[in-house]
């Protein structure tokens, strides 16, 4: 008998559809499991880095110095534009500086969390999916280094 | 007001909108601009600037619990997110070349339009429907697990129409950028209206992409001055705090009438910001 004619769930009342179309499915979900704790990790650094600058500028300046406004947008009020500016900011012993420090941290995430899920997919051979995230990754990259 | 206080006032507000952003499902973003606007007399850029921030932090503290959970499409949200970013690079580029106030009218009509899509009760998906080939080939029908690990409540469902959400994708990037907001609007309504996924899994995975259209941008504004630590710095620190918050107890408490609350004060915050522009004052 040709049981290889026979439709793969006959008589067994199962799913109508193959059963390999769900096959990714067990591994994505373990990816998925990893990524998020090193996500939570990424988040709770760049936050300690903010909490950390925010504190640091309330106990030294902050009761004695007026909010700044932002009511008019002017680019030369902001002294951290790049990741050199605040290095430069830390080394003055700035504490907005430290809080800028955590916020470009905040916005590099993104980039980290394609270049991982690159590495991960790439490591499971699927590479139509870690070319996607390559793609992805150059954009993220060119915003953050040369985008303006 | 002094800087100190300044901060706290800030922490708290942006604890707020994030827990409210979490719990309604439309993210931090669409209430961070409008009320730096509004109640802090921030100027739009620095709004945006900030706002961007925020809804990284928002969407990294929410993600990761949709991720455990397994109610984030990984496939789905790395294929459309390379449009995104795509959009939200352009949007970036353009909005130097745009008026303030261009940029108030296009954002009151995308809080208006998002306002009245979270009200919207969404249709259950048929998750029978026959597979489609290029969803297929790209292995984008996936499992949105039951509540809590109940065994057999597994729903398995497909995709279709990818190419027309792929392009919907580039436009919510697009806003995204112009707007500082996450544009999970218009990526839910993407997968859930055109791909045909359960709604669970659209939000889910939508809330995944949303760090990486918004992190296309923020770079960009970082470079222009429009990211300062002061304003962005408490602002992204409360937001994630309280979306965390938020997605921790939207499973324990009825959302829908906070939801007809939120879209109020949306729509509310909306026609004040027009108002404002339009005929000017405070």
């Amino acid at each position: 008998m040709d049981t290889a004619a026979m439709p793969d769930s006959a008589g067994s009342g199962g799913p109508r559809v193959p059963d390999d179309r769900f096959a990714h499915v067990p591994a994505d979900r373990a990816t998925a499991a990893r990524l998020a704790r090193a996500l939570r990790f990424g988040l709770f650094a760049a936050s300690a880095l903010i909490a950390l600058g925010l504190l640091w500028q309330m106990v030294t300046s902050g009761f004695s110095t007026p909010r700044p406004s932002f009511a008019t947008f002017d680019p030369a009020t902001t002294q951290y534009r790049s990741l050199s500016q605040t290095f430069r900011g830390l080394a003055n012993w700035r504490p907005d500086s430290l809080t800028q420090l955590g916020v470009i941290a905040l916005i590099a995430l993104p980039a980290a969390r394609v270049a991982w899920l690159l590495v991960a997919m790439a490591s499971r051979r699927e590479r139509l999916y870690a070319a996607i995230c390559a793609a992805v990754l150059v954009v993220l990259v060119w915003g953050l280094v040369a985008g303006k | 007001m002094s800087e100190a206080v300044f901060i706290i006032v800030l922490l708290v507000a942006a604890f707020g909108a994030g827990t409210l952003g979490a719990l309604t499902g439309l993210g931090g973003g669409v209430v961070i601009v409008p009320l730096l606007v509004l109640a802090f007399g921030v100027d739009l850029r620095y709004a945006i600037g900030a706002s961007l921030v925020a809804v990284i932090a928002t969407s990294c503290g929410s993600a990761t619990s949709f991720l455990r959970s397994g109610a984030a499409n990984l496939r789905t949200g790395m294929l459309l997110e390379s449009m995104t970013v795509v959009g939200a690079l352009f949007g970036a580029l353009i909005a130097g070349w745009i008026s303030t106030v261009a940029i108030t009218y296009i954002f009151v009509a995308a809080l208006l339009y998002s306002a009245i899509a979270t009200l919207r009760t969404p249709k259950p998906n048929s998750l029978d429907a026959p597979p489609d080939a290029l969803a297929t080939r790209l292995r984008l029908d996936s499992i949105l697990p039951g509540p809590s690990g109940s065994v057999g409540k597994d729903l398995p469902y497909a995709s279709r129409r990818v190419p027309a959400a792929m392009v919907v994708m580039a436009l919510a990037g697009v806003l995204s950028a112009l707007l500082g907001i996450g544009g999970g609007i218009v990526k839910v309504l993407a997968m859930d209206r055109l791909m045909r996924m359960p709604f669970k899994a659209s939000t889910a995975t939508s809330n995944f992409m949303l760090m990486v259209t918004a992190g296309a941008s923020a770079g960009i504004y970082l470079h222009r001055g429009q990211i300062d630590p002061q304003l962005a710095g408490p602002v992204a620190l409360g937001a994630a705090i309280g979306s965390i918050m938020g997605a921790g107890i939207v499973a324990r408490i009825s959302v829908r009438p906070l939801r007809i609350i939120f879209a109020i004060v949306v729509v509310a915050s909306g026609l004040e910001m027009l108002r404002r522009t339009i005929w000017g004052g405070a």
